[in-house]
């Protein structure tokens, strides 16, 4: 392919040989992928500013042999949430979360979108330690929003063993990680392994939540309940479908809670 | 491999361990060593030796030394007031090179990662703390890493280490010497603006 351009945002960059960073990109064009920045590490790279993680630039790369070489940003925006932890370890999150979903050189425009999209609400809102929980429900929002976009959308709307819509009748239904989506109370009475519970509040936020932008994601009230509920199912759900343990959600979700 | 014979075999795969070290470079390390004198090879297998068994971690500061606790913990000249927290004990170097610095040090030996699963209870948080509660110390300066990592485990400490009364800084950020403006990424320049001195 030779030399080619394409807009992207530094997921993660890590030490690479001797004065080198091998950095994972969320490309617009070619989705993830992993390039080299010769010499990010000397002190006059002129790399250096734009393969920062979160930082959003117009890139030319080079076909390597292995890795592409990055030869050239233009940085448009750099997201860093330097002063806030919360911020800065939800974002590191979703990060993490897209280094492990995206497969590499597939593009998905629409999920590059709502990244950045992402990153500017939480760039936007104020830097106050009081707002860890919102940050924690933008963190949730994330996650289903990420797992539509890539390919594992939950089926919220009907039962996944009868297929009958579900009756905002019953105060409770459950969501289940094998089915990918709801079931009703009809089908399953009693708790069983992989159903979890799901009250219809929280449900009608998931619901919502799939077709809200998520400029809008403060005006829907989510209380402590529905909280804890979005934490047990979203992650579980991930974890499901990637079929593997995600560590860094839990961690930063710790992080928070070990403080004082 | 098994084109050698058993001994080069098995010092090719021991070299091969080494970081940055791949299959030729290996072979390329292991017929040196079998060209040299056997002496120099002694020389080579005692220095590895004697390190591997004689460096530990200070148990004040957990920074490399050769004797419990190392010189700067011990060095009186040294304000104990004043600790410099650092991620990995080539820090300590680092800012020793500086001679600028008269303080102690803590050696971390990490960073909060949240994407490689390292979290608080894997760095040495808690001996850090019991220094702090030990009284005596004033001021902590956080030195980690500019990079995510280091800044979440700068802005966790200091939040940890807030309560406790001591005064909690961290090392600025700015133009490198030698950096162009043109180059440098927004946050480092308004960092730059912020931080700007009269001359």
């Amino acid at each position: 392919m030779g030399f080619y351009k394409t807009e992207a945002v530094v997921l993660r960059n890590r030490d690479f040989r001797e004065a080198d960073q091998l950095v994972t990109l969320f490309s617009l064009d070619y989705g993830k992928i992993k390039a080299v920045a010769r010499g990010a590490r000397k002190p006059k790279s002129r790399l250096r500013g734009g393969i920062q993680a979160f930082t959003w630039n117009d890139l030319m790369l080079h076909t390597g042999r292995n890795l592409d070489i990055i030869t050239g940003c233009d940085i448009r925006r750099s997201f860093y949430f330097r002063e806030d932890l919360d911020k800065l370890t939800n974002a590191l999150y979703w990060a993490d979360l897209l280094e492990r979903i995206l497969p590499e050189r597939e593009a998905n425009p629409a999920l590059y979108a709502l990244f950045i999209n992402f990153l500017q609400v939480l760039d936007s809102l104020p830097d106050n330690p009081k707002m860890t929980d919102d940050y924690r429900v933008l963190s949730h929002l994330f996650e289903l929003k990420l797992a539509n976009l890539a390919g594992y959308r939950p089926d919220l709307n009907q039962c996944g063993y009868c297929q009958k819509p579900l009756t905002p009748a019953k105060g409770r239904v459950w969501f289940s990680l094998g089915l990918g989506g709801v079931v009703c109370p009809v089908c399953v009475q009693a708790p069983e392994a992989g159903f979890l519970p799901l009250s219809l509040g929280t449900l009608k936020i998931m619901q919502y939540w799939l077709g809200m932008p998520v400029q809008q994601f403060y005006r829907l009230k989510v209380t402590k309940s529905n909280r804890q509920e979005l934490k047990r199912i979203l992650p579980a759900f991930l974890e499901y479908y990637l079929e593997q343990g995600i560590s860094s959600g839990k961690l930063v979700r710790d992080l928070g809670d070990n403080l004082p | 491999m098994t084109y050698y014979v058993g001994p080069v075999a098995n010092l090719i795969r021991e070299l091969h361990k080494l970081p940055g070290i791949g299959p030729k470079s290996a072979q390329r390390l292991a017929f040196f060593i079998l060209q040299l004198p056997v002496a120099e090879a002694q020389r080579l297998a005692e220095a590895i030796l004697v390190a591997r068994e004689k460096i530990s971690y200070c148990s004040i500061c957990g920074n490399l030394t050769d004797q419990d606790p190392c010189s700067i913990c011990r060095d009186e000249a040294r304000n104990p007031a004043l600790i410099c927290v650092v991620e990995q004990a080539r820090d300590v170097i680092a800012i020793e090179k500086t001679r600028n610095y008269r303080g102690r040090y803590h050696v971390l030996q990490g960073a909060l990662s949240p994407m490689d699963g390292i979290g608080p209870e894997k760095l040495r948080i808690t001996e850090l703390i019991d220094r702090i509660q030990n009284g005596g110390v004033q001021e902590v300066i956080l030195g980690t890493n500019l990079n995510p990592e280091g800044d979440v485990t700068a802005m966790y400490l200091a939040k940890l280490l807030k309560p406790s009364g001591v005064r909690v800084t961290r090392l600025a950020h700015g133009l490198p010497v030698g950096g162009d403006l043109e180059y440098a990424d927004e946050l480092t320049l308004s960092k730059s603006l912020e931080g700007r001195r009269e001359m």
